[in-house]
């Protein structure tokens, strides 16, 4: 789930970054004080970027968890599909056996 | 005489054959009662559908982050293009390849933790095979066959005229066989959905949650909330400055391309996000139709195909946001 704080903390930075773009389409805005503009817009990406990679972190954590509790449950799915063909290939023994059974009682009958 | 002793031996063989049986199928039958129904070709077929579904489901989250992994590290070469003091156009370019990498790298850790769902449906899909009772039923005929076969043998030496019922044995083994896989089958997905729910439920949930962060949560359309249409507002606020190199056609068309690339990387998360909250709705249905037997599958098979619908979508989009990207 989302980390407001977190949220409301980038909502906040990309309020500044408007404003200082605003200001660099101002062409009167020339010299170190353009620079200064531009040297606090980079700052505040990467302000954003942090907040932006915090975010995604802590969302792609809770799809590992869920992600994590799916996997024991397919693992589980992977014992049922095991147990059922343990008892299908018990079926198919069984068959074979009546068939021996029946290839026994043919032979016996042969002989005698 | 010696017909007498044949007919007798066989008689015996058969006897001892047919009480087999009858203990194997009342043993099935006994231990199959009282203990849920079977799995129905109606539940199989809804089960099937879903699986097939919801196959490549998870590969639209990396996609989406991946997306947006490109646009920042446009936007820092843009940005750098707009940029008086070579210092910080530098950094921009540092700043947008370093987002870039670790935007990636989050990626695939999505598309590893999703690939989970793809499993579930695999699974899935072998929990309602019929291949285990195909299997089955190739065995029965081989029986019935080969008793038919020795019965025809022993008319033939003993010159008697013993009715055959290979057919009769096979079908009881297939029978009573087949009904108890089913009835296993039927347990295991039961107990298979129904383990599954929460984490599904928590999943999907999850994906909502993450498509909401880029492109706001619903039915929000602010730009602002959108990580994809701020992208492209940005790239183009940088065309009001005065750039340093004028506004050659390169910086232009890259401008265009990225607002491009915005808008199907903003439509690609609409689409994962509904697909999302398409697959929980279609997995609770699944959930209600296996273990209920009385359960109204036809929702359920309308609900699949619009999720079928949904993925699909987002599969032809996820295939234009890689194939601009590359």
């Amino acid at each position: 789930m989302a980390n407001t704080e977190r949220l409301t903390v980038l909502a906040k930075v990309r309020e500044a970054k408007n404003s200082v773009s605003d200001l660099l389409e101002d062409d009167a805005i020339q010299g170190k004080d353009r620079a200064l503009l531009e040297g606090l817009e980079a700052q505040l990406d990467e302000a954003e970027d942090t907040l932006i990679l915090g975010e995604l972190s802590d969302q792609i954590d809770d799809l590992k968890e869920a992600s994590a509790a799916l996997g024991k449950a397919v693992k589980k799915m992977e014992q049922s599909a095991k147990k059922i063909q343990r008892i299908a290939d018990g079926v198919a023994d069984a068959a074979k056996a009546l068939k021996v059974l029946a290839d026994i009682a043919v032979k016996a009958a042969a002989i005698a | 005489m010696a017909k007498t002793t044949r007919s007798s031996i066989w008689w015996k063989s058969t006897v001892a054959a047919r009480s087999l049986l009858l203990i194997v199928a009342s043993s099935t039958a006994l231990g199959m009662a009282g203990c849920g129904g079977i799995l129905t070709d109606g539940q199989v077929a809804a089960v099937s559908q879903f699986a097939e579904a919801t196959k490549g489901f998870g590969t639209s989250p990396g996609t989406v982050i991946n997306a947006y992994a490109g646009l920042r590290s446009d936007r820092a070469l843009l940005e750098a293009a707009s940029r008086s003091d070579g210092g910080v156009a530098a950094k921009d370019l540092a700043n947008g390849l370093k987002q870039r990498l670790e935007l990636e790298s989050r990626g695939a850790a999505a598309d590893a933790a999703i690939t989970v769902l793809d499993d579930y449906a695999q699974m899935l899909g072998v929990l309602s095979s019929s291949q285990f009772t195909d299997d089955l039923q190739n065995q029965t005929i081989a029986l019935g066959s080969s008793i038919d076969n020795g019965i025809a043998t022993f008319n033939k030496l003993s010159g008697s005229t013993l009715n055959s019922f290979g057919d009769i044995v096979a079908g009881i083994v297939r029978g009573a066989g087949g009904l108890w896989i089913r009835r296993e089958q039927h347990k295991a997905l039961v107990a298979a959905v129904t383990n599954a729910k929460g984490p599904v439920d928590r999943l999907t949930a999850s994906i909502e949650s993450l498509m909401d962060f880029f492109v706001g949560p619903p039915p929000s359309t602010d730009p602002e909330k959108s990580l994809f249409a701020r992208e492209s507002q940005e790239v183009q606020d940088f065309l009001g400055r005065t750039q340093p190199a004028g506004r050659p056609l390169p910086v232009l068309e890259r401008t265009q391309t990225v607002m491009k690339q915005a808008v199907d990387g903003q439509n690609l998360a609409q689409l994962s996000r509904r697909a999302a909250v398409q697959y929980r709705a279609a997995h609770n249905e699944l959930v209600q139709a296996i273990t209920d037997d009385k359960a109204d599958l036809k929702n359920l098979v309308g609900t699949i195909q619009g999720l079928s619908q949904e993925i699909k979508a987002a599969k032809r989009v996820q295939g234009e946001v890689k194939k601009a990207r590359d």
